[in-house]
């Protein structure tokens, strides 16, 4: 984020120099363009557009003076711009202007701050390409600062951002942010839109004609027109209309506002207490079965509560139809797209919370209801493969129970099962076999009066994702080991069962889980050396290859990206001296901005890394972590596999390594740097530098991104420039 | 507090007298009229409780619970009939029927060969992912494999149902006599052989339950 924020300035002082050396040199030439742009008709702020004024603060002053005089330039003519058809003077600024106001007032979002967004009709583009080229055309050296290309850099929509939207934010009582969760859109139209863009289809069939037959609706966008643009169309594009374009009659009209609020998300625990209750929505058949279900019965008052548009709900697993969820209960989240109430108190939660308990008291009951933040919603996705669930299962057999068999059945946990798809789950999920420990089972026998009869109930805590039923039933031998298959009876059956709990902690608590991300996050880089520096690989490990990772400071050096090339190329050096065998190290590759992976051949010199000082002093920045990465991978698969052998280990591919350093452009710069690097090193260590790199990025000239990309650039350059 | 006097709480109070005092507990305040109650009870009650009403009852079968059995008679020659559990999401499993001739008592089926022709082997079904892309494709008297018996008899086994293959059970190959108890395949029919089918009510004789209100 700093560096993009760092580059973003650079691109702003860039544009400003530049700009401030071509004004020396045109200024009087961009006067001229001016006067002429508006003879052509453009408005004040277009004029300034087109004689090639780059920077917002230019348009913010200009912007100012026009409130400060009350007037905007010399004339105020009748007929709308030829360029922004109006968007960006009165008298018909104000039109639009005030129906956005109005709008935002009327609409029933509550959110702090936003965003706005423009959505001006086609026919603007093509105006605007046209008068770029007529520009172009009379006055070449001006295009120049267009950047190369012949779009103007800065368009109409900014131009509008930074004078008129601070006004509408004004008016409206909330903040502009370009990176608030409130966008909101605004769609302008154009009353001859039809007309002028229409001949773009006699123009450029290739592009148009094809989609005229695929999407008639979306015939001209954004996408098309750029296409269109970079076709080698130009010249006949450019003659579309008249050129330049003809002063237009009608201006453009306001047609209807979006608000696009980014989703929240409401977390809880329910209980389900019905045997006739399905999860989802249950259609069997294309006939519904059930008139209800869980997500159903309080979905919608939750959405009503936030008058939100949609809603997703998602919980970690999911229970039967025919099973009872107990207990604290399940974890769920409901995800509320585009809601317009944002600040819901907790009260009125609560108070929700508490009707709908009372009305579905049969059914349901919620728990914890509260608002959490999207970064929670992954940790409830990340539990659902972690957690354990405690099953009760009353169970039913022809034959006696005997002692010797429930001891047999304690005693064998914990215990891996291994579960294909059960037949009842086959028609949406794919066949394959999935491996589930089962980490206790516990068997009470029940009394009854039958005689031919055994009731029992067993009581499991297994991993997540678990199909119970199977493991009871054995599901035609496709789970084995099953309940059936350990007591030797192939009766047994399922009578009843019912989730005890849920073993995550959710709704996440809040605070707690911010602070420790706060502590861990100082803390983090000191802790890990003191902690992971003690770890070693030892002897009773035996591996293909170890691995060791390094992570470097934060904050070191002023040029990021060249400072990390050379630590990379730095550290294997410093590496291949410490561990004296320089074979056994295999490779050194960086990871991403400060962390580098190290693999050795031998767990001694992997040791030896770790223990040296030499990698910690030599070399300031460098703080060694390390992980036994290959070990960690092959205790994972021990328990969810259980592989306890040593075949595990041919899981894992051996990776077939030589020195090698990933990024090309670190052979570059070490051509610069000859002096500072240490030359007792063998040159042939290391792969030959390739001469004649043509690497390094000249700044001489800025080129703007294309058009495509460059909507999003200038919104956060805007940022910067506004806030 | 009525429901404690009742036989059945010997039950609880042997199983889990903990979680009895819970449900007592739980109860909501403000209504205390007895079909409240007794929800309450239900609702938080011991599994074995709860289904109490399911204790010494019969129950239906695994088998018969979830499926419905087809009966697909002499597919190919006599003595060549099939029962066809089909289960209500569409997916179907394979097995012999009473009067197909490996349930002869003298027929030992002593091995299960799935190699079906040069190219075509059982075993190997590229099937993946939910949608069964790749699965092998039957035909209601394609051949699923060969068993071959003591007596030196080679039998054919079809495959009843047309469709795709989900799966082959393997266990086979290393229990050939399981042949006549479990099932052979995991066939997904077309929807509109399945539509096709005749499915009885459940009931496994062939007559349909008439509901008869008079």
């Amino acid at each position: 984020m700093k560096f993009l924020y760092k580059v973003l300035l650079n691109i702003i002082v860039m544009s400003a120099t530049e700009s401030d050396c071509k004004n020396k040199l045109t200024a009087q030439k961009k006067g001229e363009v001016f006067h002429h742009m508006q003879e052509v008709g453009c408005c004040d702020m277009c004029a300034h557009l087109y004689s090639g004024h780059t920077s917002y603060a230019f348009y913010e002053k200009v912007h100012k003076e026009h409130i400060q005089h009350g007037t905007e330039g010399k004339k105020l003519k009748t007929n709308p711009c030829v360029s922004c058809l109006g968007l960006l003077h009165s008298p018909f600024k104000e039109n639009i202007t005030d129906r956005i106001i109005s709008e935002i007032k009327q609409s029933d979002n509550d959110y702090d701050s936003f965003n706005l967004a423009l959505t001006l009709p086609i026919s603007y583009q093509l105006r605007a390409h046209s008068l770029a080229y007529y520009v172009r055309k009379h006055y070449p050296k001006i295009a120049h600062t267009f950047g190369g290309k012949v779009f103007p850099w800065m368009t109409v929509k900014n131009i509008f951002k930074v004078t008129t939207a601070p006004i509408i934010a004004k008016s409206v009582g909330r903040t502009l942010n370009p990176n608030s969760e409130l966008t909101i859109n605004v769609k302008l139209t154009y009353s001859n839109d039809g007309l002028e863009s229409s001949k773009l289809l006699e123009l450029c069939p290739s592009v148009f004609g094809f989609r005229q037959r695929k999407c008639a609706e979306l015939l001209f966008s954004k996408k098309t027109l750029y296409h269109a643009f970079h076709r080698g169309l130009n010249i006949e594009l450019r003659n579309f209309s008249s050129y330049p374009p003809n002063v237009p009659n009608h201006p453009l009209v306001f047609s209807q506002v979006n608000f696009n609020q980014s989703p929240m998300y409401c977390a809880g625990r329910y209980n389900k207490y019905s045997r006739t209750l399905p999860h989802a929505r249950w259609i069997m058949n294309g006939k519904r079965m059930l008139n209800t279900s869980v997500q159903e019965l309080f979905s919608k008052d939750v959405q009503a509560l936030f008058k939100a548009q949609d809603y997703t709900f998602s919980s970690s697993g999911r229970e039967d139809v025919d099973v009872r969820m107990l207990g604290n209960g399940r974890p769920f989240s409901l995800e509320l797209i585009n809601p317009m109430r944002t600040k819901v108190p907790q009260k009125e939660i609560d108070d929700l919370m508490e009707r709908l308990n009372k009305e579905h008291a049969t059914n349901i009951k919620l728990n914890d209801m509260q608002i959490i933040s999207k970064d929670d919603v992954k940790y409830l996705k990340k539990g659902e493969q972690s957690e354990t669930k405690i099953y009760e299962a009353l169970c039913v057999s022809k034959k006696p129970l005997t002692d010797e068999l429930l001891s047999n059945l304690t005693s064998c946990v914990p215990l891996v099962i291994e579960q294909k798809t059960p037949v009842r789950d086959l028609s949406r999920r794919a066949n394959m076999v999935r491996y589930k420990t089962i980490y206790s089972m516990n068997i009470t026998p029940v009394p009854h009066s039958s005689t031919n009869q055994t009731y029992f109930c067993v009581k499991l805590k297994t991993q997540s994702g678990t199909y119970v039923k199977e493991f009871v039933t054995g599901d035609f031998g496709r789970t084995t080991p099953s309940l059936r298959s350990l007591l030797n009876d192939p009766d047994i059956d399922v009578l009843a069962l019912d989730v005890l709990n849920v073993d995550l902690d959710w709704p996440p608590k809040k605070k707690q889980i911010l602070r420790s991300r706060e502590k861990t996050q100082t803390n983090d880089v000191q802790q890990n050396t003191q902690q992971r520096a003690l770890l070693l690989y030892t002897s009773d490990m035996k591996f293909d290859w170890y691995k060791l990772l390094i992570q470097a400071k934060l904050s070191v050096g002023s040029n990021a990206s060249n400072g990390n090339f050379i630590r990379a190329l730095h550290l294997s050096r410093v590496i291949s001296e410490v561990s004296n065998k320089s074979e056994d190290v295999t490779e050194v590759r960086r990871l991403n901005r400060n962390k580098f992976l190290v693999v050795c051949r031998t767990a001694k010199c992997a040791n030896t890394i770790i223990q040296s000082k030499k990698v910690q002093e030599e070399f300031n920045a460098f703080i060694p972590t390390v992980y036994m990465q290959r070990s960690a991978v092959i205790r994972v698969l021990m328990s969810t596999r259980n592989l306890c052998f040593p075949e595990a280990c041919h899981l894992v591919p051996p990776l077939h390594v030589r020195m090698r350093l990933q990024t090309k452009n670190s052979f570059s710069v070490l051509e610069n740097m000859n002096e500072e690097m240490p030359s007792h090193v063998n040159s042939q260590d290391y792969p030959r530098l390739r001469k004649n790199v043509t690497h390094s990025r000249t700044i001489d000239k800025y080129i703007p991104p294309p058009l495509s990309t460059r909507t999003t650039k200038r919104k956060t350059v805007f940022s910067s420039s506004s806030v | 507090m009525k429901e404690k006097d009742v036989p059945s709480s010997k039950l609880i109070s042997k199983n889990k007298l903990g979680d009895t005092m819970d449900i007592t507990e739980e109860c909501p305040q403000q209504d205390s009229s007895d079909t409240t109650m007794d929800q309450c009870i239900d609702r938080d009650a011991n599994i074995a409780v709860e289904s109490k009403s399911l204790l010494d009852q019969s129950y239906p079968d695994f088998v018969e619970k979830y499926f419905s059995c087809i009966n697909c008679n002499e597919v190919r020659g006599p003595e060549d009939d099939y029962r066809v559990l089909v289960h209500s999401n569409r997916v179907c499993l394979v097995t012999l029927a009473d009067s197909h001739k490996l349930k002869h008592p003298d027929k030992v089926p002593i091995k299960v060969d799935f190699q079906i022709s040069d190219k075509i082997n059982r075993e190997d079904n590229p099937m993946t992912g939910k949608g069964k892309r790749g699965a092998q494709q039957l035909c209601n008297n394609s051949i699923l494999c060969y068993v071959t018996c003591q007596d030196g008899s080679r039998v054919p086994i079809h495959a009843a149902v047309g469709g795709k293959l989900l799966e082959i059970n393997q266990s086979l190959v290393q229990n050939p006599t399981a042949v006549k108890e479990t099932y052979i395949a995991i066939v997904l029919p077309s929807i509109p052989t399945f539509e096709s089918f005749e499915i009885p009510l459940k009931n496994e004789d062939g007559f349909f339950d008439v509901d008869c209100d008079s």
